[in-house]
């Protein structure tokens, strides 16, 4: 019926025609976090006026077309491919945040403008990641899409971003070079059941690649990301290989069975982390947890009773301290810019209890935990406990003591758990005058001492 | 050829290495025998870490790293250790530790040794790739030692395992233990003799004669003097000895310039002290500009037989110079002379071990 086959062929043009979209529009940041998809107007003249395709051509018609044309040096074929790698660029990003993204904590926006940087334009002096895509490109090895998403994964800031929450992009050569041979073979051996012949051969031909790689990568000044081994190398190792077990390999062969080890590895540590018992932790403290420290319950012993007979000298210890401790963490700051807001987020977090994702956004920071690593809370409060200690010996001799591990660690909690005392009332009575007015809200003794020190220094700069 | 990549979780916060670090540990790695090179890179890297990570905090604590030694590994692939680094009169000894999961820690035996065991024992994780480290654990020497009274180490040829369960993870506590404790409430056993001939590499900055002053300022390691002999600040500085020394050999020809550079350090080489003299100056009279090094050691122990000294003086891979000392005497004087893209390493042995100095250049 002819009716139902022009539906069809409608159909099937309209479909056509979403894919292609991929080629003539361009997606971008859009200031807000978030990305948005323009249509590029040279980019669509261009492809509209590109052979036809036929439905039995070869995947990728459009890349056998536009790749040799962009390769020739055709600028608008260029523009056509940034385009469909920018497409490919979000797809990755979403996949990342699918992958990792609810349990480390961070989402899409996070991820683009590390690697969405390409505006389109023709001629540029920044050179955008999608212009490295394309340099590298090689059309015989991988799809454009595979190797966009290889390139993103690789990205050397996204990966610091990731080291930053936690996960580590580790390449197979990075594997290797961290495993022992003996390592190896016990893990073939034991965990994998591999016979014992297998894995000695295994472990002769990691022996064999450390020996080419390791001092190679040493010579040539360790930098950056493990590369695949040359030719050369691979050459080189196989030599290696000869002498110690009589065993030709060709370099082709070496390759594989270095990667096939790499999975195997790779494999096995994932498996150690699963089954492990730690909890991945993220270091810095949130709020929450720092309530917790305070609700701990004070516990009647020597040490405790001593700390309120000695007040006075405890509080002169812990206002020398926090002197001490934030005079010192405000100079390892590397510009007067980070140091302010150093200073400033610890005023909103100790002295106006601000969330540090409130904080976050006073300061104009992306995330509540760029707040926690800019305060490290926990080490700031370890750091005055531990100034607090000789402080405490030189003022009362009871303290001048030798502790055994044990008793240490008593004492230490005893000072932790008298700075986390809440002092409703004498918020109401000791506190000094502030600049801005403040509710009287529960607070630590060590947040209110660390409130005064601030206080008392606002008051001296602006005098 | 494509490779694999995927995400291993990281279970600590990690410590990034400055690029000067990162090029310290190669410097001071590529001077070593290529067999070992790679395992005393990443402790040293591993230290680098430690140490950084200790800078950014606020803490009581003296850090002290003069006499930090890196102890060469005996095989390809035994872990390194760096030791004798000092926070707050506490001996530290760094060593690296796979950034997997594993039931064991491995440490070398030669740190494990009556005569260099360590008040704690410091674990690094190291990602070379990413030139960023994590803080694994620590071992105190008091549960290790107590762990030995109970069972014989597990020994895989030169190193031994210990199981992760002795070790701490929470770093915090290592830092109240250094703060707080005394150094005598972590008994270390007492020393007999070693069981090891060790050999080390004193983890320092190599010297370059004429930036010297200035390495002097930031490092501590050296003590400058001046060789002048008319200088009595020189009596001072030196002992009498010294003085006598470098007359005698001026006596006999050697002229040594007003301007030379000149330092001394305290060396453990062994079970001995040593102190080595370094005086170095540039020579005007020849028709390519050559500079000269002289080199004196002093034996500081109460040894009072003749334990024979000998000194080795490398330019790069080849062997220059080895002199022993001769029986009753208590100096060892060595001097050599090159060009001045010459480099010049000196080791000094003794019968319980040798200690390798980072090199010398006038350049």
């Amino acid at each position: 019926m002819p009716g139902m086959i022009t539906l069809l062929k409608l159909c099937q043009a309209e479909s056509i025609m979403e894919d292609t979209s991929k080629y003539w529009t361009l997606v971008r940041l859009n200031g807000f976090g978030g990305y948005r998809v323009d249509e590029l107007a040279i980019a669509r003249a261009y492809f509209s006026q590109l052979p036809d395709l036929l439905p039995e051509e070869p995947k990728n018609p459009l890349l056998t077309q536009l790749f040799p044309k962009y390769q020739s040096g055709d600028a608008a074929a260029e523009l056509c491919l940034r385009c469909f790698i920018s497409h490919c660029i979000l797809q990755e990003c979403q996949s990342l945040v699918r992958q990792f993204g609810n349990y480390y904590h961070f989402d899409i926006s996070d991820l683009l403008p590390y690697v969405l940087d390409d505006d389109g334009l023709l001629a540029n002096n920044y050179v955008p990641l999608a212009y490295q895509i394309l340099q590298s490109f090689n059309p015989a090895t991988s799809s454009l899409s595979n190797w966009t998403g290889r390139l993103v994964r690789q990205n050397a800031e996204l990966n610091r971003f990731f080291m930053e929450q936690g996960i580590y992009l580790i390449s197979d050569w990075a594997i290797l070079n961290d495993t022992k041979p003996e390592k190896l073979r016990r893990v073939l051996i034991e965990f994998y059941q591999w016979a014992s012949a297998p894995s000695e051969q295994a472990a002769l031909i990691l022996e064999s690649y450390r020996l080419v790689y390791l001092s190679d990568r040493i010579a040539q000044g360790a930098k950056g990301k493990c590369t695949d081994p040359t030719p050369d190398q691979l050459q080189r190792i196989a030599s290696a290989l000869h002498t110690k077990s009589n065993q030709t390999l060709s370099p082709e062969s070496i390759f594989n069975q270095l990667q096939l080890l790499a999975k195997k590895l790779r494999q096995y540590r994932l498996e150690r982390y699963r089954s492990s018992a730690q909890s991945i932790d993220i270091p810095e403290i949130s709020r929450e947890a720092e309530q917790q420290l305070n609700s701990r319950e004070s516990e009647t012993d020597e040490a405790q009773q001593f700390l309120h007979a000695y007040r006075p000298q405890f509080l002169a210890c812990l206002d020398a301290a926090l002197e001490k401790v934030v005079s010192d963490r405000l100079t390892k700051f590397k510009t007067t810019t980070q140091a302010t807001q150093f200073y400033t987020a610890l005023q909103l977090f100790h002295c106006l209890r601000l969330t540090m994702t409130a904080i976050a956004e006073h300061l104009n920071l992306p995330r509540q935990d760029s707040v926690s690593r800019l305060l490290k809370v926990k080490d700031l409060r370890t750091d005055v406990r531990l100034h607090m200690l000789p402080c405490l010996k030189t003022y009362v001799l009871e303290v001048a003591q030798e502790y055994t591990p044990t008793r240490l660690q008593g004492f230490d909690e005893q000072i932790e758990t008298a700075l986390s005392e809440q002092i409703e009332q004498i918020i109401l009575v000791e506190t000094k005058q502030a600049q801005t007015a403040r509710n009287y809200l529960t607070g630590s003794l060590f947040s209110e001492r660390l409130c005064a020190y601030l206080d008392r220094e606002n008051t001296i700069r602006s005098s | 050829m494509l490779q694999h990549f995927d995400f291993e979780p990281i279970l600590a916060e990690t410590i990034e290495l400055a690029a000067e670090a990162q090029e310290r540990s190669l410097n001071l790695s590529q001077t070593i025998d290529a067999q070992h090179r790679w395992q005393s890179y990443l402790v040293m890297l591993a230290f680098e870490g430690f140490v950084t990570w200790l800078q950014q905090r606020s803490t009581p604590i003296a850090l002290n790293r003069q006499r930090a030694t890196l102890l060469q590994p005996e095989g390809v692939d035994t872990p390194a250790a760096i030791n004798h680094f000092y926070m707050n009169q506490f001996h530290i000894c760094v060593i690296v530790t796979d950034s997997d999961v594993e039931d064991t820690i491995e440490l070398p035996m030669g740190v494990v040794d009556a005569s260099q065991m360590a008040h704690f024992y410091v674990a690094i994780a190291v990602y070379e790739e990413l030139q960023q480290i994590t803080l694994h654990s620590f071992l105190r020497c008091d549960r290790l030692a107590e762990y030995r009274n109970q069972h014989d180490l597990i020994a895989t040829s030169p190193t031994y395992q210990i199981p992760v369960s002795l070790f701490e993870t929470d770093f915090d506590r290592l830092l109240l233990y250094l703060t707080g404790l005394e150094p005598r409430m972590l008994t270390l056993p007492t020393v007999t003799s070693t069981t090891f001939r060790l050999k080390q590499w004193l983890v320092q900055s190599a010297v370059q004669a004429r930036t010297w002053l200035d390495q002097v300022a930031d490092d501590l390691a050296w003590t400058l003097f001046s060789p002048d002999l008319s200088v009595s600040e020189m009596r001072s500085t030196a002992t009498n000895e010294i003085a006598a020394i470098l007359t005698e050999i001026q006596r006999n020809g050697l002229s040594i310039p007003a301007n030379a550079q000149a330092a001394y350090q305290d060396l453990i080489v062994g079970e001995q002290t040593l102190r080595l003299y370094v005086i170095i100056w540039a020579l005007q009279t020849t028709a390519e500009p050559e500079w000269s090094l002289l080199a004196i050691i002093e034996s500081t122990s109460n040894f009072t037989d003749t334990n024979a000294i000998k000194i080795t003086i490398n330019e790069r891979q080849t062997l220059v110079i080895e002199k022993t000392s001769t029986p009753g005497s208590a100096y060892l004087i060595a001097q050599i002379m090159g060009t001045w893209d010459e480099q010049f390493s000196i080791s000094i042995e003794v019968a319980t071990g040798t200690i390798t100095l980072p090199p010398f250049s006038f350049q």
